[in-house]
């Protein structure tokens, strides 16, 4: 494999030598970085989303009990709706009420790429179906 | 601190002493490792802080069954695998190239102190895939064994051998055409 005459790899010696480097005390920086994450135990770093869960799990219980304890009848269907908010609120209104949910509610090519990547697609795969 | 003191420490319940171990011992070599696949500094040190919180996480899953090192290695090589796949998404939506971006890096970069046929090695480093991007690093610079690549990739020896050699020969064609 390896022609001496042509194998530039394995004739220039520098070329297995790192060409970058880091900023002064980098690595010194780094490792003291390191250690004080470590001194929150892995409880300590769970709690907060145990909490989450926890109120989420809470939300759906109390949800689906409402749910099931509203009658049928009482439920209000869509085309009401829109003709008992139609009378609620117009349309600047609606604009001044819901335009941040709105604006908060656009996906981020962030978690497109999160998305896809999660659910096993490759890029490979997205370019044959072009 | 060598790899069994850490095993013993993290056995004996002190794993806080046995992490500060790993970071004393893998931080600069798991920083160049990761750096030759994402070129920028900063990227690195992003990546190099998640890697070692992927490692703290995973401790108690570690069984003794590889050695630490091929399993630190395993964990910096997925991360770094991911994501590099992020990037390449990225520069789908960008409808860029992802290794396109990682040759502006190197040319950007304020920390590339290296000459112009090393800048081309990295460049064409870049430019191959995956797989073969992983073993021709672990091989020509870090000098692994197949077997100890095998371990980290989970790769049979064979495929290994044969990824870096097209790699190898590539990456020879390209240098010599600019040189």
């Amino acid at each position: 494999m390896k022609d001496l005459k042509t194998d530039i790899l394995a004739q220039e010696p520098k070329l297995k030598i790192m060409p970058y480097s880091v900023p002064e005390g980098y690595f010194e920086t780094f490792k003291a970085e390191m250690k004080p994450c470590v001194r929150m135990s892995l409880t300590e770093r769970l709690m907060p989303y145990v909490a989450m869960a926890a109120v989420f799990v809470f939300l759906v219980t109390v949800g689906t009990l409402f749910l099931q304890k509203t009658s049928p009848a009482e439920i209000m269907t869509q085309e009401d709706y829109l003709v008992f908010s139609g009378d609620m609120m117009n349309t600047v209104e609606y604009e001044m009420a819901y335009g941040s949910q709105i604006a908060d509610a656009e996906i981020e090519n962030e978690d497109i790429i999160n998305y896809l990547i999660y659910s096993g697609v490759t890029v490979e795969e997205i370019e044959l179906s072009k | 601190m060598t790899d069994e003191r850490i095993i013993e420490l993290y056995g004996c319940g002190q794993s806080e002493e046995a992490f500060r171990g790993i970071t004393d011992a893998y931080t600069e070599r798991l920083y160049w490792h990761v750096r030759r696949f994402l070129c920028s500094h900063e990227d690195t040190n992003d990546l190099l802080q998640d890697i070692f919180i992927k490692i703290w996480t995973a401790m108690p899953a570690f069984r003794g069954d590889s050695r630490l090192y091929t399993w630190i290695y395993r964990i910096a090589t997925n991360e770094v695998l991911n994501h590099l796949r992020k990037q390449k998404f990225k520069a789908l939506i960008s409808l860029d190239s992802a290794s396109g971006i990682l040759e502006r890096k190197i040319d950007d970069d304020a920390y590339f102190n290296g000459d112009e046929l090393q800048r081309e090695l990295h460049k064409a480093i870049q430019r191959l895939p995956e797989k073969q991007r992983i073993v021709f690093s672990l091989r020509y610079f870090d000098e692994m064994k197949y077997e100890e690549i095998s371990e980290i990739t989970d790769t049979s020896v064979g495929a290994l051998k044969a990824s870096y050699h097209h790699a190898y020969n590539k990456i020879k064609e390209e240098m010599l055409k600019r040189f």
